[in-house]
């Protein structure tokens, strides 16, 4: 049962943390674009946040400590705030397009506005946080989100050119239109490797009470639950490498990806869209909200718990009921949910390498990590994700206000 | 005798030449307001197609054509812009 459970986290921190608004945006994006040639990209996202969760889950069962408490004790609380400070904000507007998602789901299928869905939906997510335990959170999310299988559903059902598909997990440079390439490129990385992500697993792990016996699993769940977001984001890319690209249809507007899928699926594609897209984006938001409180209460050394009546975690409870609220305002006002997104992807792009060199010291550090440290193959991949993600900071920006 | 470039001033290089290279002609802004023009134009025959096979209801039907609606709005007003430059 324990094992299960531990399986839950990883496909739960998949969904909320792999397949969301930003993932299916930047990877519907890619395909409608480029057809399969930004596969690759894809791929070698996946290959970096298969080694960076199961690091963080590695880290909190050796050493007891989640990601962010042990880089608050190793590198002081002047570390703590520069980093924190920032991600905090970059989660603030990611936490705001989630909402978006969830309140864009809902457009689709009522047609009532999405600024009129952002405060139901943080009401929604705040009262499971609330009510629930971490138990109900992972596993009711990680339930529904099977819905995103219609994704890949959808893949199959076009019938893509393998030969294609397989052509293009090999890296190559553009023949035209280059900017826009790499753009799409940094941006899904950056929507792919999202430190709220390690720091909701890493929590989650010490919730769940993982000791060393759970290495094994924790592999295990790092590579079954992040293949299977894998698994449903080349979904998205395949469909719409199928449907938009030979058309020549650019992904602008939310309201263009569902096509994809009601091409696919006909009619019930769009509800399996909209249901994909709201439990996707629904299961990030909990992650998100959930993640910046595990960061501030393990920091200021506050009392957390999801597992207890929140009067037992006051100021951790405060925390996410704040950061919801907050987002839900900005939603509330109107501001376009794919422009956000794509905002909010960049900056978490640069708060990247904030998390990953931090990271290479920790899980080399004999006093946290003993025999469990990392082998050279995890090195040599933290090493490059960390030199991935600083390369993405340094392009991404002044591409995306420049509009590359 | 090479002066070596301080990291500082090789950032600020790098960043300036991403940031000149990046920036678009008036004709790339023309042409990307084209090939957005042409991508609604691609969306809606889509929409026509599948509604055609009863594969959308009506009401998504509505959403996706004001957001067309809106979108045109919007490239034209840009390039209307870019010619008055």
């Amino acid at each position: 049962m324990k094992k299960y459970l531990q399986v839950a986290l990883g496909i739960f921190t998949s969904i909320g943390g792999f397949l969301e608004v930003g993932a299916i945006a930047t990877t519907a994006q890619a395909g409608a674009q480029f057809g399969f040639r930004l596969a690759w990209v894809l791929l070698l996202g996946t290959i970096c946040v298969i080694f960076l969760v199961e690091m963080s889950g590695r880290l909190s069962a050796v050493s007891k400590h989640t990601l962010q408490d042990a880089m608050r004790e190793r590198f002081g609380a002047g570390f703590f705030l520069v980093s924190t400070i920032p991600g905090m904000v970059v989660d603030w507007l990611v936490l705001a397009s989630e909402i978006g998602g969830v309140a864009l789901a809902l457009q689709l299928v009522t047609g009532i506005g999405y600024q009129w869905w952002a405060f139901p939906v943080a009401i929604a997510a705040w009262l499971l946080m609330w009510k629930g335990n971490l138990g109900l959170v992972e596993n009711g999310t990680a339930l529904l989100g099977l819905v995103a299988l219609s994704f890949a559903v959808a893949a199959v059902r076009l019938h893509p050119p393998l030969h294609d598909l397989a052509a293009g997990l090999v890296p190559s440079f553009p023949r035209s239109d280059g900017a826009s390439y790499w753009f799409l490129a940094v941006s899904i990385l950056g929507a792919l490797i999202s430190p709220y992500l390690f720091f909701f697993y890493s929590s989650g792990a010490i919730e769940d009470q993982w000791d060393e016996n759970h290495i094994g699993s924790n592999r295990f769940t790092a590579i079954v639950g992040m293949s299977f977001g894998a698994v449903l984001a080349f979904g998205v890319l395949t469909a719409a490498a199928m449907v938009f690209y030979p058309r020549g249809i650019q992904v602008d507007r939310y309201e263009q990806v569902a096509l994809m899928l009601t091409e696919a699926l006909g009619r019930p594609g769009l509800y399996l869209f909209a249901g994909a897209l709201g439990i996707t984006c629904f299961g990030a938001c909990l992650e998100v909200a959930l993640g910046r409180a595990y960061v501030l209460a393990q920091g200021f050394g506050w009392n957390y718990t999801l597992n207890s009546p929140p009067a037992d975690s006051a100021r951790f409870s405060l925390v996410y009921t704040g950061m919801i609220g907050s987002a839900a305002v900005l939603m509330a006002l109107g501001i376009d949910p794919l422009t956000l997104t794509v905002f909010s992807m960049a900056l978490t792009a640069v708060t990247l390498p904030l998390v990953t060199l931090p990271f290479i010291l920790l899980m080399n550090d004999r006093a946290y990590m003993g025999e469990y440290r990392n082998g050279w193959i995890g090195n040599v991949a933290v090493v490059g994700i960390s030199l991935l993600a600083s390369l993405i900071a340094l392009v991404a920006i002044p591409l995306q206000l420049l509009g590359g | 005798m090479v002066r070596r470039v301080p990291l500082f001033g090789r950032l600020v290089l790098i960043g300036a030449a991403l940031v000149t290279g990046c920036t678009k002609s008036p004709e790339a802004k023309t042409e990307e307001t084209a090939m957005t023009l042409a991508s609604w134009e691609a969306t809606a025959r889509l929409l026509e197609e599948q509604r055609a096979r009863g594969a959308v209801p009506e009401r998504f039907v509505r959403q996706v054509l004001r957001a067309a609606a809106e979108a045109r709005e919007e490239a034209t007003a840009k390039r209307r812009a870019a010619g008055a430059r």
